[in-house]
């Protein structure tokens, strides 16, 4: 940090020899992926951000959220046996969108926001075999003529965001380059688990209406807390400093010329992927830096 | 690779994906040192096999490929002159083979028979590493493994056992031979030896009663099943022709005429 109150630089561990480095920039932009971007903001502590910058009100590290899923649907798709070997591609997935909880007529009061589903469906390349009993030459042509087809199903839901949910530097614990880490609490809380009955009751008629057979059942609980690696949050944007890090251009309230322009900034998650959402906001955010830049106020 | 090597390897948890599974947890390494050491462990996590190792196999037109010395993947142990098994004695191996031949239905010369019966002998030599390191698992990793494959998984890594499975397997196989017909298994005919397979193999009528030989053909065939259709050899049989796809939809091409 310089005198002004804006950020001098980064500095950073030069991966091969260690040695400390600093460099100089007039513009901080984090896009280290939304925990790592916080962790980056939660140990730039000096003086005058003691807990980090963009910290100053208490709310860096909190609102994290990660999509729930229920998952493990699926079964075999009895009526498409074949002995002909279709092509194996990737583009074979499917989505259901989100129908409950929107403008349309399918309303859930038990909880906020909603849920999709996806999955696939396809021939088995061997794993019929498993369960194909025998050995030697007929066993194999009986793997190879009989080829059932499976399909798979899952659901995604939306996060809530809580405040409860966040992390924090560890006291402790560093990371390889002597750094302290995150510690992360996290939970899914009641408005996740009352969706995830929903889920699982839609997962089964979908299975119903399928007429599956050699079903697997639906998981009885959704996954743990960031299995599905779709962290966002920690870094909120909002228009009151009072309640957010980020200001509506990803610039961080506390300084003016740092930004974060990754997941850390979601407010809420929706239940899609995060991806496309994040490069959208990026490209907001680089149009809005060249501008401000421009005009000076950087 | 150096077998005295203590820290568990790339390798070694590549192979450890045969069931679908691998955990890794262990920290403290150096990610510089493991860039650019070949067999360096894995940094702490979970580890998934991809699928697109089939393309490959597929592609391999040639045998073994050759992988240059300094690479970070330990597919294949680059060797000269005669196999030698890292786990299965000089009396153990020949029967593993012979095995694997009935087991395909193939004769003993076959190439995919060698290529399977050595890829059995290293995945049993290097269980005993896996398991201890599933068990080495920090709390914390643990909890994730059992959310990411569920419990039953994580366990089959800590207890199973394919070095036991086996040395009581083929002991098992002797005395029925000794009993049947006073030799060893390696000595019987093949009809002879068939017929032993088919009173522990999953067609038996008591299918239900499970013993050291019907254990020891569960494992046989679900490493067969695995090395030979992930093989060029398999593959082909199943007709599979890599990631290729539609290119339209058949059945509904009237919805993108």
């Amino acid at each position: 940090m310089n005198d002004e109150g804006k950020a001098a630089g980064v500095a950073y561990i030069e991966r091969t020899n260690r040695a400390a480095r600093e460099v100089r920039a007039k513009v901080v932009v984090l896009a280290a992926s939304a925990l790592e971007s916080t962790r980056i903001l939660l140990n730039s502590r000096s003086p005058r951000f003691p807990n980090g910058v963009g910290n100053s009100r208490g709310v860096l590290g909190h609102y994290l959220m990660d999509h729930t899923t229920l998952e493990g649907g699926g079964g075999k798709m009895a009526a498409l046996k074949s002995s002909v070997r279709e092509p194996v591609g990737r583009p074979c997935g499917y989505i259901i969108p989100k129908y409950v909880n929107t403008a349309g007529p399918y309303r859930n009061k038990n909880f906020l926001r909603g849920y999709y589903f996806a999955g696939d469906g396809r021939q088995e390349l061997y794993g019929q075999a498993f369960s194909t009993p025998g050995f030697g030459r007929d066993f194999r042509r009986k793997v190879r003529e009989s080829i059932p087809y499976s399909f798979g199903v899952y659901a995604q839901g939306e996060c809530l965001p809580r405040f409860d949910n966040y992390v924090a530097l560890d006291p402790e614990k560093k990371d390889a380059w002597g750094i302290p880490a995150l510690h992360i609490h996290a939970s899914y809380g009641e408005n996740e688990h009352n969706m995830a009955k929903a889920m699982r009751d839609h997962l089964g008629e979908i299975m119903d209406a399928l007429k599956l057979e050699e079903r697997n059942s639906p998981r009885d609980e959704l996954n743990i807390f960031g299995k599905n690696i779709h962290e966002c949050g920690t870094a909120r944007m909002g228009k009151d400093p009072k309640t957010s890090v980020l200001n509506t251009y990803n610039q961080a309230h506390d300084v003016k010329n740092v930004f974060v322009t990754d997941g850390a900034c979601f407010v809420t998650q929706g239940c899609w992927e995060p991806t496309l959402t994040i490069m959208a906001i990026s490209v907001r955010a680089a149009d809005y830096i060249a501008d401000e830049h421009r005009k000076g106020n950087l | 690779m150096n077998r005295e090597e203590s820290a568990l390897t790339r390798r070694q948890w590549l192979l450890s994906l045969g069931g679908g599974v691998a955990l890794a947890g262990w920290s403290g390494m150096d990610l510089e040192a493991a860039s650019q050491a070949s067999s360096a462990a894995l940094p702490p996590g979970i580890y998934e096999a991809s699928r697109e190792h089939l393309g490959h196999a597929l592609a391999d037109r040639g045998g073994f490929a050759r992988l240059p010395a300094d690479s970070e993947i330990e597919i294949v142990r680059p060797r000269s002159g005669r196999f030698q098994p890292a786990f299965f004695t000089q009396t153990q191996y020949p029967v593993i083979r012979r095995l694997v031949g009935l087991l395909l239905g193939e004769p003993e010369a076959a190439v995919i028979v060698d290529e399977i019966a050595e890829w059995i002998d290293l995945t049993a030599s290097d269980s005993a590493a896996v398991r201890a390191a599933a068990h080495a698992l920090s709390p914390a990793h643990h909890t994730l493994a059992v959310h990411y494959y569920g419990a039953q998984a994580v366990r089959r890594l800590e207890e199973f056992d394919p070095q036991k499975t086996s040395r009581e397997g083929l002991a098992w196989l002797d005395t029925q031979s000794q009993e049947r017909h006073s030799r060893t298994f390696a000595a019987l005919d093949e009809p002879a030896q068939i017929a032993i397979l088919d009173s522990i193999s999953d067609n038996r009528p008591d299918v239900k009663t499970e013993n050291t030989g019907t254990r020891f053909f569960h494992y046989m065939k679900e490493r067969v099943i695995h090395g030979f259709y992930t093989s060029r050899a398999g593959l082909d049989e199943l007709g599979y022709r890599g990631n290729a796809f539609y290119a339209s939809p058949p059945g509904c091409e009237h919805l993108y005429a």
